[in-house]
């Protein structure tokens, strides 16, 4: 039998961690940390992200994050809430996968420089929409936000890399080197 | 060729990322802050997507509503409240209600956005915008 470059196990595992990624992205909708910012996430959808960089490469890391952003549009909407989810998830892979690539950064910067760039592309996104640079007012809070609740992403994607057992993944993709 | 790993402990590179990133992000705070200083009076500008549709003094006490009859994006009608020089909508109809969590802004070009109502208000100096 030819070998399926695709396995069962595979997708089974990728569709559980884009299922919990739609779910974690919708249901932090509901958390607001501090009401004066509006957009302002812990961001764990991005754990999921990270796990599939980790557990099995960039290929399914850009699919795994299109997919989640294109699910949860279908149950928040496609208006412009979805625009700026898409460009912020654009902006963030592309330095994620361009960093990742350079092979010097840890889960730690990855996931900094990813939460920054999502806030990034969403306030780009927000300002074309209303032709407004008042927008980017927003940008210095979603950086300050981004770096802390990036760090703490990068601890919770370590912690269950280290501590749980991912069943039957071989493709693993990371490496434990010094601290 | 092999794909590149992830290395799931920190790297000095890490630092630097997180330094430059703080560096940059403060920079920006104090740039915004001088760009949109305004020795003007100030004013609350009303805008439906891209379009000024009102201009409020903000030093009087007031609260205004926009009907969903005369703009057809809004998901319901939006109320806005100015109150001791501070800005805020009071009801609006949107799915997380975001921007009424927001509360009481009082600093100029800090916009309070719905995004699901493409409205936005924001604090600014009087020629800031003409009606």
């Amino acid at each position: 039998m030819r070998p399926s470059k695709f396995n069962v196990r595979k997708l089974v595992s990728l569709s559980v961690l884009l299922a919990l990624g739609v779910i974690l992205n919708i249901a932090e909708n509901y958390l607001v940390f501090f009401p004066a910012v509006p957009g302002m996430k812990l961001g764990l959808a991005n754990t999921i992200g990270l796990l599939v960089l980790a557990l099995f490469g960039p290929k399914e890391f850009l699919l795994i994050g299109f997919l989640r952003v294109l699910l949860a549009g279908t149950f928040s909407g496609f208006g412009s809430s979805f625009m700026m989810a898409m460009t912020g998830f654009i902006f963030s892979s592309v330095v994620t996968l361009a960093l990742y690539s350079t092979k010097k950064f840890s889960l730690y910067g990855l996931s900094m420089m990813s939460a920054v760039f999502h806030g990034v592309g969403q306030v780009t996104m927000i300002s074309f929409l209303y032709q407004n640079v008042l927008m980017f007012n927003y940008l210095f809070i979603l950086m300050f936000s981004g770096i802390l609740m990036g760090v703490l992403i990068a601890f919770l994607t370590k912690t269950l890399l280290v501590r749980v057992k991912f069943q039957g993944i071989k493709e693993v993709n990371y490496e434990r080197n010094e601290d | 060729m092999s794909l590149p790993k992830v290395k799931i402990n920190k790297t000095s590179w890490d630092t630097y990322a997180f330094s430059s990133l703080i560096v940059l992000a403060s920079i920006l705070l104090v740039v915004l802050n001088f760009a949109f200083k305004t020795n003007d009076p100030l004013m609350v500008f009303v805008y439906v997507e891209n379009t000024l549709i009102d201009k409020l003094d903000l030093t009087v006490d007031q609260t205004k509503t926009y009907y969903q009859v005369d703009y057809p994006v809004f998901k319901g009608d939006i109320t806005i409240e100015i109150f001791d020089e501070k800005v805020r909508v009071e009801k609006e109809t949107s799915p997380l209600k975001y921007c009424s969590i927001q509360g009481y802004v009082g600093d100029a070009a800090k916009p309070i956005i719905c995004l699901p109502n493409a409205f936005y208000v924001v604090i600014m100096g009087t020629n800031y915008a003409t009606l």
